[in-house]
């Protein structure tokens, strides 16, 4: 186990909801002066991202973002729940998630659950800490839906593997040293059957990151090319062609945790909101309701996720009404200040950036399309298409 | 609090006699079964819990919605021989007002066979909210039958004009905060209800669209159908979670919440469901149009879903910031 003696944080706080809500609430009132540099950060990319991430190694070093994770990766113990209640306490308080949130959430749990000790051991704690920074790698040019088709092939070299193709949609990607990627390692044909999930790093020979811009204006996306990239088996997430499993636990904690997070932003958002305008009373009970419903549905998968199951096929519920949620509190404010519209000011760029990333919450991550085949299908067991 | 074992007995109870019992003897059998003392103890969430949702699965002629509501503003009287005259359809404050020496009655009842001995009835004077109750008049004033889209749901509507002289009339932030907590727990007996009825619309639906082929397939494998359906499954579940939430939650906005999203599940049902059942679905003889009676004559008791959202924005506007509910 790794043990980050310069990092060894004095928190001392019973592991319970209430206690980490009380003692987290207290520290922030207590530290509002340190804090205040990170209320509103505007600016340019690189600046905005050296923010978040002084502000997550200053959570990191107080223990705050040490609680949820287990011992074996550096954390103090507890279950998800108690990252639930940070993430949800610091939006509450006005502050934006820090660097990794997403990461966190979304694919720091499928590595703890999958890889090695020694792997996550050593990776954990630098992903919450903020000295690494990590992308997702699913998506193919001919894979979106059907992850199941992915043809980024793996070929078994001795203590190694050799790494072709094409991945896009990576997030982030030229900001990260580190990937998570699914590869085929089984035949062509073998479908999911045949995926192996790898974590390599992003300076790996043989790997080529090329950014694109998203409509938001940002150069949030990426592709990413591999020629017979190497990676060390040591490296292997899982089991060989148990790919679908790491995936499909990725994807229940993105439908599920990352859900949390999103509706304490949402919660946070609407309360803005209704200071910048004034928006009628029908659309904000709307809004509300939809958040509310986000809440409920998400709460339900936290609360199966820290008792030790999977997300299961309910959190496809949650991942629609994340977009939805999203979608009607961003359609609000489009009604309640329209004048940010026509406006060029740091100020307000951040409505204009959540108006248009809203857009994309019913596609990421699996699209709305997708969410409702698997409530048809498995929540209602209705027949599949032949 | 009740163990699991028996609260599962007291669930299977409840649901024999709302199943089994013939319309008439029903609130009899739920009176000898305790269900008005169960509804004032601690269990008042298992005692409507269990009565609502049966209800709504099994559409019934009639209700204990009125007792819901006096367990509140009468707790001390006897439940089973008293009613309640809500407000009228789309409001949740009262619509009956009491001026001088006449209180107009102007609302909806639920229509029994035997006259209450007590009537309770929340009203506006000066526009203050006031609980005024007593006993009928001997004469007609009182109805006999249900009619409108809906008879056998037992409800009615009512306009009549009695003396106050006689009446006991409670004031003051009482009388307030005896409505408020008892149109709160009515909310959320409906949310129940309807959560079931639009849940029952779904199984009636998922079921014709598996067994019923059309282009040599069922019908329910077309990705048209099972999105229609998952979007009504996406609500039924949300509205079940939101109904329960409302219990653990002291800002009666839950209560609202609640019925806000059980309203939005019966309204998608009705519309989902009713399009894949197809013409079978508009048959007298499919059941299906029992439960879209039925939940479309609940959906505005106690403020519809429209209104109720409008009273949730108004409270946050007023706030400058949204409750924090569904705590982890």
């Amino acid at each position: 186990m790794t043990v980050v003696a310069s990092h060894e944080s004095e928190l001392e706080v019973e592991l319970t909801v209430d206690a980490v809500r009380a003692a987290f609430r207290a520290w922030l009132t207590d530290n509002a002066a340190t804090m205040d540099e990170f209320r509103s950060i505007t600016g340019e990319l690189d600046e905005v991202f050296a923010k978040l991430c002084t502000l997550q190694r200053l959570l990191f070093n107080a223990g705050w973002l040490r609680l949820g994770w287990p011992a074996r990766v550096s954390g103090l113990g507890g279950t998800i729940l108690l990252r639930g209640v940070i993430v949800e306490e610091l939006a509450a308080a006005g502050y934006p998630p820090p660097f990794s949130f997403t990461a966190m959430e979304v694919l720091a749990p499928a590595v703890v659950d999958h890889a090695t000790p020694e792997l996550s051991a050593e990776m954990i704690p630098r992903l919450l800490r903020g000295d690494d920074f990590w992308c997702q790698g699913f998506s193919e040019p001919g894979a979106g839906s059907d992850l199941g088709a992915i043809s980024t092939r793996a070929v078994d070299d001795g203590d190694n593997w050799r790494v072709t193709g094409q991945k896009l949609w990576t997030s982030w990607a030229s900001y990260s040293n580190r990937c998570l990627l699914i590869v085929r390692t089984g035949a062509q044909d073998s479908a999911h059957r045949g995926l192996t999930a790898l974590f390599v790093d992003m300076d790996t020979p043989g790997l080529t990151v090329r950014p694109y811009v998203s409509m938001t204006g940002d150069a949030e996306f990426a592709e990413l090319f591999f020629d017979d990239a190497i990676v060390p088996k040591s490296r292997t997430l899982g089991v060989v062609d148990g790919g679908w499993n790491v995936a499909m636990s990725i994807l229940g904690y993105e439908r599920g945790a990352a859900a949390w997070q999103r509706q304490a932003w949402m919660m946070a958002r609407l309360n803005d909101l209704l200071r910048a305008g004034k928006p009628s009373a029908r659309s904000v009970g709307e809004t509300y309701e939809m958040i509310h419903a986000l809440r409920l549905s998400s709460r339900r998968t936290m609360r199966v996720l820290g008792g030790g199951a999977p997300a299961g096929p309910a959190a496809s519920i949650d991942k629609l009404m994340l977009s939805t949620a999203e979608q009607s509190l961003f359609d609000l404010a489009l009604a309640t200040v329209p004048d940010v519209l026509f406006a060029d000011d740091a100020e307000t760029q951040n409505w204009r950036r959540d108006i248009l990333y809203s857009r994309a919450a019913s596609i990421y991550g699996g699209a709305a399309e997708v969410q409702r085949n698997i409530i048809a299908q498995r929540l209602l067991n209705l027949p599949r298409a032949r | 609090m009740m163990d699991d074992e028996s609260t599962r007995l007291v669930w299977q109870s409840i649901a024999g006699i709302v199943a089994q019992s013939p319309p008439e003897q029903a609130l009899g059998e739920l009176r000898e079964f305790g269900w008005a003392e169960l509804l004032l103890s601690e269990d008042s969430q298992l005692a409507t819990e269990a009565l609502f949702s049966a209800q709504g699965r099994h559409v019934v002629p009639w209700t204990g919605l009125d007792k819901v509501l006096l367990a509140h503003l009468r707790p001390d009287d006897d439940l089973w021989t008293a009613t309640v005259v809500l407000p009228s359809a789309g409001h949740d404050v009262p619509t009956s007002m009491l001026s001088g020496s006449t209180l107009r009655i102007t609302g909806v009842t639920a229509v029994r066979a035997t006259r209450p001995a007590l009537i309770v009835v929340p009203a506006l004077e000066d526009g203050e909210l006031v609980i005024a109750s007593g006993r009928l008049p001997t004469d007609g004033v009182w109805p006999e039958h249900a009619g409108g889209l809906d008879p056998a749901s037992g409800w009615t509507s009512l306009d009549v004009a009695i003396p106050a002289g006689e009446l006991l009339v409670t004031r003051g932030t009482q009388a307030a905060s005896a409505w408020a907590a008892a149109a709160a727990a009515g909310q959320r007996a409906l949310a129940h209800e309807l959560a079931s009825l639009a849940e029952s619309m779904l199984e009636l639906a998922a079921e014709h669209v598996t067994s019923r082929k059309q282009f040599g397939v069922p019908i329910g494998s077309f990705q048209a159908v099972q999105h229609r359906l998952a979007d009504v499954k996406v609500w039924v579940e949300l509205a079940k979670l939101a109904a329960e939430n409302a219990w653990e939650e002291s800002d009666p906005r839950a209560s609202a919440l609640a019925k806000i999203l059980a309203g939005r599940a019966a309204r998608t049902a009705i519309k989902n469901c009713q399009q894949v059942l197809g013409g079978m679905g508009f048959t007298w003889e499919h059941q299906f149009h029992r439960l879209l009676r039925r939940a479309s004559v609940l959906e505005p008791l106690l403020g519809g879903a429209e209104h109720l959202r409008e009273r949730v924005g108004a409270s946050i506007i007023a706030a400058g910031s949204g409750p924090r509910l569904v705590m982890l």
